[in-house]
């Protein structure tokens, strides 16, 4: 029988007002591969991220190896015994194999590795040829680990861990980028880690893979546990694991559809970006939203990027008006009518320390002025003020810095820019994240509003707000389009099985 | 890419050897090996800040303030071995003063630099009253700046000394490594637990170090305390590890490129001051050359990030 | 009530005119001839010539960038009017062919640093090298003086309106010019938006990479105005003209950020002033140059200092 490597009880973490994980509890047996799953905004990555010392929880109690453990950082949970892999894996590119394995901990003799201490190279390749040979991987631990696929970077990484003699490894997404043989391959990697005892969490969303992999699963949702399943003892099937990530009972959050069929604004055809997605087409009509919908490593920010004109495309066309459009750039992209609206508002969206009235007529600033440029004040304030009013941006200061608005409502100011450019095609990508409910419920009633007379898509990985406000769907997978269809003549469970899995159907 | 610098540099050799008979006697070439000493010692430093990912444009200024000061101190009756030892720590000092501002209060290196060097150079002014001050320093440094053994300049046999333990810091032990990794990947550095403030105050405390002792050598060869130094060892310096970045470790900054670049400048500039091209045609050749450089180096960093992206 | 807002929100404004006043008050008891009419005029000559060449580095700073090379290209285009002048052009061809110059080597060192995505120091530092070399070529480094007297160009310095020195009102002029362009036009919050955020700014439609080439012109083309203005005054074309630009001009812009929050015409107008009245006191009281340059510095490091310190504090409000 094995013993109990890792207990969370009661778990409990907040931001700002909201509460993100409510009283969760998880726990993981030395040797198993315990996978977490979750809709987007479950609450995964939260958990994640206090487990290995990137948040500080509010309340509950975390055991490790039946000690009770309390760390504040990263480092503390590294000297505890918590790995973790990221998506985006944290490698020196220029640094090779053995030296990305021992990057930090140089001194393979003693445990950390002091300011200085000389580097004994021939020592380091010995240990990671050492460390590398349990495995069935070929890597060759001397060239740049730039030059590594996506697999031997994620190989390194465990590699790194393990040398430090984890028990706790947490894997986050990792077969986004991978191919199948190099899933197969890393795969076999994880079964060698269970028989030395390692408790690996396993956070993904493709449901074959954990059924391929998986000892036990454990459901969140909206902060709390819903279910933890014994695969080895209850074989349950994709339909109803999807059942469980999402729950019977749906929100009262959004407006109601219409039927109203308009005119075609934009039709795409066999666009494809290299590596990133493939073949995609579709039309999109006025007063049918069009929602796509998949989630990471689907090539949904991909093709965002590549509708607004940041990235450019590897073939295919995007026609408008019956024109092929060529996107350079964002300006061409805003001059032909196109407007997006960003994922990360911060980042992509805000232009902080000015003020609500600059962030949004930064778009379009041709309204306000005159010759030479000239900003006529006034007319600004009454334009700004009737944007403000009609988004419900609280608090209705057009001149207050935008860093000082909550999530909700500089989401809003975004929006509110993306407006003010008269667009009449409006793409928002990810648009409620990180905003409350009655926020959401304003966001989602005014992208309702705009459908009516102007071209409407929603990029998002969530699948509850692409099913309850969108007309029309499209479901990527691995940069392929797996579904498009009209949300009416699909459930939300067959949605989420298409962003999931290789099979087509239930 | 590499070998084309090299043969571009025979080629050079070559030409001002075969046009100027001055140039290939062993004297003027054992004469540009000492100069390019006390320049190679200057960008040391710069060599390792570059690398982490930072820069110092007050080097050449904490030359001249530790060259002056010694002269100061030295006219006002001290031992000369106690002056250059206060000079020294003195000049240290503006290390210590660039690290932790940069590191703990995390100004912007670039500007923060300029401010500090303009303080170095303006107390060494004022010590000198904006004049050089000429002293004798004294047999023992006199000897290592103009003396030779087995033929070789002492001056520069030190430095050599000095490069091989600094490139073995640079490529066997953990403050090397760090140093790179945190030029190249704050972030991920972080992660793997790297103390990237304690890096980065010790590369300012090494230049100043360098820059230091090269001002100690600088009293000696010019046998007086010089204030203006200055702006003409910025472009040089620069120019010096970029290029040594090209030349060897594929684009990234390291020693023994750098003295390999300043031998090259040292050979370049004398060809052309021995052949009659006045100084200010050899600034726009080193400006260009700089431009070039750091065109390249980028062009390729940039093209590779795109093949990161592919091998996702 | 709202006198104590103003106080609030100024706080760093306030302090700024007070230690003005020290400095005025300062200067005046120690040197019996620091209130007089010529030596305001020197005063005025000293901030036009910092405050030109600061206005352009100003427009670079807010486009979120820096130039070390104003100054040297200043020295070439200050040598290139020298030249024409000395080949018999009249001033004003003269200075327009100067100015042009300027122009063009800021427009390649915006275009090499925007489009190649280039670090601007490493640039900057190359191209300034490159000017300066440059400068070198109409006379080999000696002094030009031929037919200054003639030309007319000493009467830049010579007119006056209304007793106010030229350069002064010329000094006014652009400052007002670039004041409302900054402020009170489009192109402005383009300026301002491509420095503060450039990826919000190219995903609102601006077109970032002229703004910056539009920067690095200014700032050429405003250090090669510095320059030319002081070459006028001197007499004779130096090579060496702009090469003590570069302190004085970030000491200026910085101190002007670090006393409105953001780098600003009318801060780094105001703090040129500051400067000025601390040179020009200096030297009044027969101090060498090379403690003003230790006071720069000092001001440099205090600026950025306070400038970092009500950043962090914005950041704590913010969480």
């Amino acid at each position: 029988m094995n013993s109990l490597q890792l207990e969370m009880k009661g778990i409990t973490k907040s931001f700002s007002e909201e509460e993100v994980l409510k009283k969760v509890n998880f726990n993981s047996y030395k040797g198993e591969v315990h996978a977490l799953l979750g809709v987007n905004g479950a609450g995964k990555s939260t958990l994640i991220k206090i487990l290995s010392g990137l948040y500080v929880k509010d309340y509950g109690e975390i055991f490790i190896d039946k000690e009770f453990c309390n760390y504040s950082n990263p480092h503390e949970a590294i000297e505890k015994g918590i790995a973790t892999v990221y998506q985006e894996p944290e490698v020196i590119s220029s640094f090779n194999g053995y030296e990305n394995i021992f990057l930090g901990y140089e001194n393979i003799d003693k445990k950390k590795g002091k300011f200085f201490t000389v580097i004994k190279r021939e020592k380091m390749k010995k240990e990671a040829e050492k460390l590398l040979k349990s495995f069935p991987v070929n890597i060759n631990l001397n060239k740049p680990v730039s030059f590594y696929t996506p697999l031997e970077r994620e190989v390194i990484l465990i590699l790194r861990a393990l040398s430090k003699k984890m028990k706790i490894l947490i894997l986050d997404e990792p077969t986004s980028f991978l191919t199948k043989n190099e899933k197969n391959t890393l795969f076999e990697l994880i079964r060698i880690l269970k028989k030395g005892g390692v408790s690996i969490i396993y956070i993904s969303h493709r449901l074959e893979e954990i059924e391929e992999i998986a000892d036990r699963i454990t459901i969140l949702r909206a902060g709390k546990n819903v279910a933890t399943i014994d695969l080895n003892k209850d074989k349950k099937n994709s339909k109803e694991i999807v059942e469980l990530m999402l729950g019977k009972k749906l929100q009262d959050l959004y407006p109601e559809k219409r039927s109203y069929f308009g005119d075609i604004i934009l039709s795409v055809r066999n666009l494809s970006i290299d590596y990133k997605f493939s073949d995609i087409n579709f039309d999109l009509r006025k007063g049918r939203i069009l929602g796509i919908f998949g989630l990471l490593g689907s090539g949904i920010i991909e093709l965002s990027k590549a509708l607004f004109g940041i990235e450019r495309v590897s073939s295919g066309d995007i026609i408008k008006g019956g024109k092929k459009i060529n996107l350079k750039g964002p300006k061409d992209a805003i001059k032909n009518g196109i407007f997006e609206i960003p994922i990360d508002r911060r980042i992509e969206g805000l232009i902080g320390d000015e003020s609500v009235a600059f962030n949004v007529s930064i778009s379009n600033l041709k309204r306000i002025s005159g010759f030479i440029g000239h900003i006529f004040k006034n007319k600004e304030r009454d334009e700004v003020v009737k944007m403000v009013n009609d988004l419900n941006i609280n608090p209705p200061d057009i001149n207050k810095d935008v860093l000082l608005l909550s999530g909700g409502n500089q989401q809003k100011v975004v929006i509110g820019k993306a407006l003010y450019s008269e667009a009449d095609i409006y793409i928002f990508v990810e648009p409620t994240v990180g905003v409350d409910i009655g926020a959401k419920a304003a966001i989602y009633k005014k992208i309702r509003e705009l459908s009516n007379e102007y071209g409407v898509i929603i990029i998002s990985s969530d699948c509850e707000e692409i099913y309850c406000v969108c007309d029309e769907l499209m479901v990527m997978y691995k940069g392929v389009c797996k579904k498009k269809d009209s949300t009416d003549s699909c459930s939300l469970e067959e949605m989420l099985l298409y962003a999931c899995s290789e099979r087509n159907g239930l | 890419m590499r070998y084309m610098f090299i043969w571009f540099f025979v080629c050079i050799f070559t030409v001002f050897s075969v046009i100027s008979p001055v140039f290939r006697m062993m004297s003027n070439l054992l004469d540009i090996l000492r100069i390019s000493a006390i320049g190679s010692l200057l960008f040391l430093g710069l060599t390792c800040v570059v690398a982490a990912g930072e820069i110092d444009l007050s080097f050449p200024e904490v030359a001249a303030f530790t060259s002056v000061s010694i002269a100061y101190l030295f006219q006002r009756g001290i031992n000369i071995g106690i002056a250059v030892l206060i000079s020294f720590i003195l000049g240290v000092m503006f290390g210590v003063l660039n690290g932790g501002l940069v590191s703990y209060v995390k100004l912007p290196s670039f500007i923060t630099t300029i401010a500090t060097g303009g303080m170095a150079k303006a107390i060494a002014s004022i010590l000198a009253k904006g004049k050089p001050i000429y002293v004798d320093s004294g047999s023992v440094i006199n000897k290592m700046v103009f003396g030779y053994i087995f033929k070789m300049p002492i001056l520069f046999l030190i430095v050599l000394v000095i490069y091989i333990f600094i490139k073995y810091i640079q490529d066997s032990t953990t403050i090397g490594q760090y140093i790179y990794a945190i030029g190249e990947n704050r972030k991920a550095s972080k992660a793997a637990g790297i103390n990237e403030k304690k890096i980065i105050i010790t590369v300012y405390i090494l230049t100043a170090f360098m820059a230091s002792l090269a001002g100690i050598f600088l009293t000696g060869l010019l046998s007086s305390g010089q204030p203006e130094i200055g702006y003409a060892y910025l472009l040089d310096g620069l120019l010096a590890v970029f290029f040594g970045a090209l030349i060897i470790k594929d684009r990234k900054p390291n020693v023994i490129g750098t003295i390999i670049a300043v031998i090259i400048l040292g050979v370049l500039v004398n060809g052309f001051t021995l052949l009659g091209i006045p100084y200010y045609m050899a600034e726009i050749a080193k400006g260009s050359l700089l431009i070039i450089g750091v065109l390249i180096i980028f062009i390729r960093k940039n093209n590779h990030k795109v093949l990161d992206k592919k091998n996702k | 009530m709202n006198i104590k807002n103003f106080i609030k929100n100024n706080k760093i404004l306030i302090i700024y005119f007070v230690i003005l006043a020290v400095l005025i008050i300062f200067f005046s008891k120690i040197q019996e001839n620091f209130i007089t009419v010529r030596n305001i005029k020197n005063l005025l000559r000293h901030t036009t010539r910092n405050a030109f060449a600061a206005l352009g580095l100003t427009f670079v700073i807010i486009v979120g960038h820096n130039d070390l090379s104003f100054g040297l290209i200043g020295c070439l285009s200050a040598m290139t009017t020298s030249f024409m002048i000395a080949l018999g052009q009249n001033a004003i061809v003269s200075i327009i062919i100067g100015l042009l110059i300027g122009a063009i080597c800021g427009l390649l060192n915006g275009y090499i640093i925007a489009r190649f995505k280039l670090p601007d120091i490493v640039v900057t530092i190359g191209s300034g090298a490159i000017a300066f070399g440059l400068s070198y070529l109409y006379s080999k480094g000696a002094f030009i003086y031929d037919n200054f007297l003639t030309s007319g160009i000493l009467g830049i310095n010579d007119i006056s309106i209304l007793g106010i020195p030229f350069p002064v009102i010329l000094l006014l002029i652009i400052f007002l010019v670039c004041f409302y362009f900054l402020n009170k036009t489009t192109i402005g919050r383009k300026f301002y938006a491509t420095g503060e955020n450039i990826i919000a700014a190219t995903y609102s439609g601006i077109n970032v990479r002229t703004f910056i080439i539009a920067a690095f012109i200014l700032s050429a083309s405003l250090g090669s105005l510095s320059t030319i203005i002081e070459t006028a005054f001197q007499g004779r074309g130096n090579v060496k003209t702009g090469m003590i630009l570069l302190l004085p001009s970030y000491a200026t812009v910085y101190l002007g950020r670090a006393i409105f929050g953001k780098p600003t015409v009318n801060g780094s107008l105001i703090a040129s002033i500051f400067i000025a009245v601390i040179l020009n006191g200096l030297t009044l009281m027969n101090m060498p140059f090379y403690v003003s340059n230790l006071i720069l510095s000092i001001v440099l490091l205090i600026a950025l200092i306070l400038s970092k310190l009500s950043l962090s504090a914005r950041r704590k409000k913010l969480g």
